[in-house]
């Protein structure tokens, strides 16, 4: 069982990772990809039917934490708190600017929240990136009330910085292969400044850590999380290669990569992530109503992703 | 003041923001979905405008439900680690559940409602808004569920100190829970009926047109509300009732006479642990209060119906709209009942919250009390500014279903009722 559930855990946060990775992303970007109003509107119309479907896969990360590795989840939760405040404190933010921003026709108010997404969606990711770093650390113990320094040290920093880059390379190349016009031009252009940043980071991350000895003893598993740091530079390269010419293959590409972090620390730590599995019988009787609700949830995934398959045209429906 | 008032408190806050939203979603679902109905039934133009706007309103609501949601989650891994540790294998599975079942379907179909409307077959884009509302619905299921046990601890088994999961449908049916649940969807149909009621008043009262739609909407709320507010009444005394078994201590504390009278008494265990503050009687008192008010006004406002003879007394239309924000006051009354009522214990008879707690420092907590308050205020009041604005402009500021062509057109004009970009 713990096997089966460490795979669910996995799909859920590399899952979340690629999905609403673009619209982080795309949110960090936002200023930049187009120059007026109704440019950056058709950007967040692009990402708009995803936004909601996307967030969602990080809820039910920590449903499952709850649910299957209550010890794992304190002490992720618990022991790296500070950076879990910083972490919600930015996705709430995202959240707000996200659904205030087109309430209003003032500039004013569309300009505030276009700032309050941008710094709040580089808050996100590099707390994320924090998080995974220290997952890869082996996770302070819980309840020791750890500081904001004992969480965060040049290793976590570079996990952080590598996370914000990859998800802005992945938020450039979805808006370069759903929002025609000046958006995805521009975003072409920022995917290829984008990428040389975003690929030393990874490997400065992983050198640092591989010469880190808290890293090398958490690590229970580095030959699958050396293949997928190899793996996400390889992809990362290849989309560099693409962006202009196949934008589908590009964001294909930059998916993987966006997933690369979240794939590494829970491949990499897994052994140590079973062990905290919880009661066998309490788990036995979820995995009988969970388990068969994924197929379900999946489904309506593709469903979604089947009606909305369109780039934004004139027809497209515009909410946020 | 010490670590655990602060993690009560912050566990208070946001709670209470969250469930003045999400009542909002639960009560105005059904109604939205009924007019939806119409609309796909009949095909008139009166339906779909009726849906728009109300839908709009029930949008922009749950923008903070999810908003608010979001931290409610992860508190109990950051907070109450000790809840965890004990519960974690009883309480996992109802929350791992509502994020799976509930959530994951309901976020991915209401995308799809919003951002599908015009483009999609009407009966499918109907089914989708029927999924929303009862994908929300088990949401609120799972979430009573897992508090149920926290009120009356059921289908465990306690090894090494830690509960364990025992009997799932003992979990599921447990008699806190369902009894909650009854209590709770009526008083979200009484809370949500007199919010469109109340709007409606103000637009009849200001004759701002859509006369016709307007007393629909009117009629509709305040005849299911009526029913509604007695419904709430009578599963909120059921409750009360179930309280001399469950949770005597409660029960002392907010009817000391129904104690006797049912024959019940504290178990002096139970009396030694600690009793809840005096407070909750206050509450308590409120919430009675506003359950029988409704009870009777409502009545009245039923009977002014006929012949819409309601429509044209303005000083009838204008306490309407002024009686918008009370039930919002109940629905806090009664969780502060509930929750502050099971005090000391987070899991009644089992585990003190003083043992739920996380030992954390004292900084660390105030300062993510400070932070989330400070953000869940600016949301909240956006939020209802926002509503309070769109519910003004009508179902002509509904910008559900505009295109990008649509916004086009209208900067060439330049008459933007409603945002343009
Ligand atoms: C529209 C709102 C509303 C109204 C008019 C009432 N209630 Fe209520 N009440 C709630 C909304 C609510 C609630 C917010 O939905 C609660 C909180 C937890 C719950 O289960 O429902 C609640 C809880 C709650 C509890 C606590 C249950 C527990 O601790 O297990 C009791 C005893 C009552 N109610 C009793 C009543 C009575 C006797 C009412 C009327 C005469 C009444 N309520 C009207
Ligand atoms: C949305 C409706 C809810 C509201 C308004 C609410 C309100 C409150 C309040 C006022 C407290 C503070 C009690 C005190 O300090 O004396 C509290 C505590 C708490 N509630 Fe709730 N509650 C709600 C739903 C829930 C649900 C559904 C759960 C569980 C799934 C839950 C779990 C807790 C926990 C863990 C605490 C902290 C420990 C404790 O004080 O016992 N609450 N809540
Ligand atoms: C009685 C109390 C509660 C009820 C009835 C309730 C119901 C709901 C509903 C209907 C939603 C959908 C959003 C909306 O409609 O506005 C929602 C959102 C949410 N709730 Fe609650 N909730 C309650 C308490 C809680 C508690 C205690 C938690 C923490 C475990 C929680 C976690 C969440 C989360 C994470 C979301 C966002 C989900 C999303 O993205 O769709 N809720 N809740």
């Amino acid at each position: 069982m713990d096997v089966v559930w460490l795979a669910v855990l996995i799909l859920m946060l590399g899952g979340w990772s690629l999905l609403d990775g673009f619209v982080i992303g795309t949110g960090m970007l936002l200023p930049r990809l187009s120059g007026t109003p109704a440019g950056r509107r058709r950007v967040l119309t692009g990402i708009g039917p995803f936004f909601l479907a996307n967030e969602v896969w990080l809820i039910a990360t920590i449903g499952i934490l709850t649910g299957a590795f209550p010890v794992f989840e304190t002490r992720l939760l618990s022991g790296c708190r500070s950076v879990v405040v910083l972490m919600l404190a930015a996705w709430i933010a995202r959240d707000a600017a996200i659904w205030f921003r087109s309430r209003r026709p003032s500039d004013r108010w569309r300009d505030l929240w276009e700032r309050v997404l941008a710094v709040a969606c580089v808050c996100f990711a590099l707390a994320f990136g924090l998080l995974i770093g220290n997952i890869l650390e082996g996770l302070p113990g819980a309840d020791q009330g750890s500081g904001f320094l004992d969480v965060v040290n040049p290793f976590t920093l570079l996990c952080g910085i590598a996370t914000v880059l990859l998800f802005a390379l992945h938020g450039a190349t979805f808006v370069a292969l759903r929002v025609p016009g000046e958006p995805a031009e521009r975003a072409t252009k920022l995917a290829a400044v984008l990428v040389r940043p975003a690929l030393i980071a990874v490997a400065l991350a992983a050198v640092v850590g591989a010469v880190s000895g808290g890293v090398r003893d958490a690590v229970g598993r580095p030959v699958p999380a050396i293949a997928l740091v190899l793996l996400g530079l390889a992809v990362g390269a290849l989309a560099a290669r693409t962006a202009g010419k196949r934008p589908g293959r590009a964001f294909a590409l930059t998916a993987v990569a966006a997933a690369t972090p979240a794939l590494v620390a829970l491949a990499g730590t897994g052994s140590a992530v079973q062990e905290s599995i919880g009661d066998a019988d309490s788990l036995a009787l979820l995995s009988g109503i969970a388990l068969p609700v994924l197929p379900v949830l999946l489904l309506a995934q593709a469903w979604m992703w089947w009606t909305f398959r369109h780039p934004v045209g004139e027809r497209s429906v515009v909410f946020f | 003041m010490e670590v655990l008032d602060l993690a009560r408190l912050q566990f208070a806050v946001t709670t209470s923001f969250h469930f003045l939203f999400v009542i909002v979603t639960l009560g105005l679902t059904p109604y939205i979905a009924f007019m939806q109905t119409r609309y796909a039934i009949t095909g008139k133009p009166i339906h779909e405008r009726m849906t728009k706007f109300w839908g709009q309103i029930y949008v922009i609501n749950y923008a903070v439900g999810i908003i608010t949601g979001l931290l409610l989650e992860f508190q109990f891994g950051m907070n109450w680690t000790g809840l965890t540790a004990y519960t974690g294998n009883v309480f996992g599975a109802p929350l791992a559940m509502e994020t799976l079942v509930a959530f994951f379907l309901e976020s991915t179909f209401l995308g799809m409602w919003i951002f599908g409307w015009g483009r999609m077959n009407k009966a499918v884009h109907l089914l989708l808004f029927y999924l929303v509302t009862i994908t929300a619905y088990v949401s609120a299921f799972w979430i009573i569920v897992a508090n149920g046990y926290m009120q009356h601890p059921v289908g465990d088994e306690v090894r090494d100190g830690v509960a364990r999961l025992a009997d799932l449908s003992a979990v599921l049916t447990n008699p806190s829970a369902t009894s909650a649940l009854k209590h709770i969807v009526p008083g979200a149909l009484l809370l949500g009926g007199y919010l469109i009621a109340g709007v409606s008043a103000w637009h009849l009262r200001r004759d701002t047109g859509d006369r016709d739609l307007h007393g629909r909407a009117l009629r509709l709320g305040l005849l299911v509300a009526f029913f509604a507010a007695w419904f709430t009444s009578i599963m909120g005394f059921g409750q009360t009732d179930l309280l001399a078994t469950t949770q005597p201590t409660k029960l002392a504390a907010i009817n000391p006479g129904k104690l006797q009278e049912l024959g019940a008494s504290v178990p002096p265990e139970l009396a030694a642990a600690g009793s809840p503050p005096a407070f909750v009687k206050s509450f308590f008192s409120w919430m009675l209060t506003v359950g029988e008010l409704y009870q009777y006004i409502g009545l009245i406002f039923v009977l002014l119906l006929i012949g819409r003879f309601i429509e044209r007394r303005r000083l009838v239309l204008r306490l309407l709209t002024w009686m918008i924000p009370i039930p919002f006051t109940a629905v806090v009354a009664g969780w502060v009942v509930r929750e502050v009522g099971r005090q000391p214990w987070a899991v009644y008879g089992r585990l003190t919250t003083a043992d739920a707690v996380a030992s954390l420092s004292f900084a660390s907590v105030l300062v993510s009390l400070v932070v989330f308050t400070l953000l869940y205020v600016i949301c909240a009041v956006t939020d209802w500014l926002l509503i309070a604005k769109y519910a003004r402009l009508g179902p002509d500021g509904a910008v559900l279903g505009r295109t990008v062509a649509d916004l086009d057109r209208e900067e060439r004009r330049e008459e933007t009722v409603s945002p343009a970009y």
